[in-house]
């Protein structure tokens, strides 16, 4: 190791077969750097690339990030088809094999124990869409209150009318705004029932690309097991609520990016 | 990479949406999750601000596919 390399880590894994394949530079080899009964899956990364001022700038750079984001991804999908991995932050890189092997010894036990719960099991996204326009049209449909109101409404006189049509409006979008939040509710339940551990989080965008709001977005930990339950439930949830404009979209199988424990580095 | 999505009813075509959902899905894994190694013993890139990264990342990638399926340029 030349003073202008260093080791990008990721994942760590129980060690085992030797990894084959180049790491995220596509040219060095995926080694292993394992101590005490954990690995770190890592390959050789050159600094002027991967280095603190390289990196920077090559985040600049969207083709050269989202070839690397899927470099990265597919590296550990790869270790994942094997057994347990925990799956490293993007840009994880340490100048020694030496620190790497420290930080395994400072944390065998966590590791350890996040192995023992990550068996058998992967990461999926499920996100809760809702077409804004659907769903206020079903609400007007269903609803009694709003239904006589918006009779109400068509039968009076222009000034009156208009008045009312205000009035079912506001009415409309309060009861959707209502029901989006009790069918949020009814998917997590629904999702509930088939996975381990969930995470909920603020999507990164808040629109689909259609332009519905994302009103649920959770990661959840599923045992193998469970998964055509989990996905069988995700699709009847979407049979019951096509109505309403309320879909979910599940995404996976994912590395356990969102159930890893972090790691002490320093003395 | 092998993703099931339960997509339907979408503007966008299947194969498209697939793609955009799969890079949002791990742009938001890898950028913002994942382990992370407390102190000072990595590179840091901590101060760089990833979920603006990521954003950009993404409306790039929207955009491109935006073109690519007919819409007109500005």
């Amino acid at each position: 190791m030349t003073a202008e390399m260093g080791w990008y880590l990721y994942a760590l894994l129980p060690p085992g077969i030797a990894p084959s394949g180049t790491g995220i530079d596509g040219r060095s080899p995926l080694r292993l750097i394992a101590e005490g009964g954990v690995a770190a899956l890592a390959s050789a990364v050159p600094l002027a690339q991967f280095g603190e001022e390289g990196l920077r700038r090559n985040l600049e750079n969207a083709q050269w990030l989202e070839e690397k984001v899927r470099f990265h991804e597919a590296i550990v999908e790869t270790a994942q088809s094997r057994g347990p991995v925990l799956p490293m932050k993007f840009g994880t890189i340490f100048l020694e094999a030496d620190s790497v092997r420290t930080v395994i010894r400072k944390n065998t036990e966590r590791v350890r124990a996040a192995f023992a719960l990550l068996r058998g099991k992967t990461e999926w996204g499920v996100k809760g869409l809702v077409a804004q326009g659907t769903l206020r049209a079903a609400v007007l449909r269903t609803d009694p209150a709003l239904a006589a109101l918006s009779a109400e409404a068509g039968a009076e006189a222009p000034g009156r009318s208009y008045f009312l049509r205000r009035k079912l409006a506001e009415a409309a979008l309060a009861k959707a705004r209502a029901q989006v939040d009790a069918l949020a509710q009814q998917a997590r339940d629904a999702i509930n029932r088939h996975v381990v551990e969930v995470a909920e989080y603020s999507a990164l965008l808040p629109r689909s690309p259609e332009g519905n709001p994302v009103v649920l977005n959770v990661a959840c930990l599923v045992a193998q097991e469970y998964v055509d339950g989990l996905l069988t439930e995700i699709e009847r949830f979407n049979g019951t609520h096509a109505e309403e404009g309320f879909r979910l979209v599940a995404s996976g199988p994912w590395p356990p990016y969102h159930f890893v424990p972090q790691l002490d580095g320093d003395e | 990479m092998c993703r099931s999505l339960t997509v339907m009813n979408s503007r966008l075509s299947g194969a498209t949406l697939e793609h955009h959902v799969t890079l949002l899905e791990t742009l938001d894994r890898l950028l913002n999750k994942g382990v992370v190694v407390a102190g000072d013993v990595t590179l840091s890139v901590a101060d760089v601000d990833l979920i603006y990264v990521s954003l950009r990342l993404l409306i790039t990638s929207v955009e491109t596919w935006g073109r690519g399926m007919g819409e007109e340029r500005p």
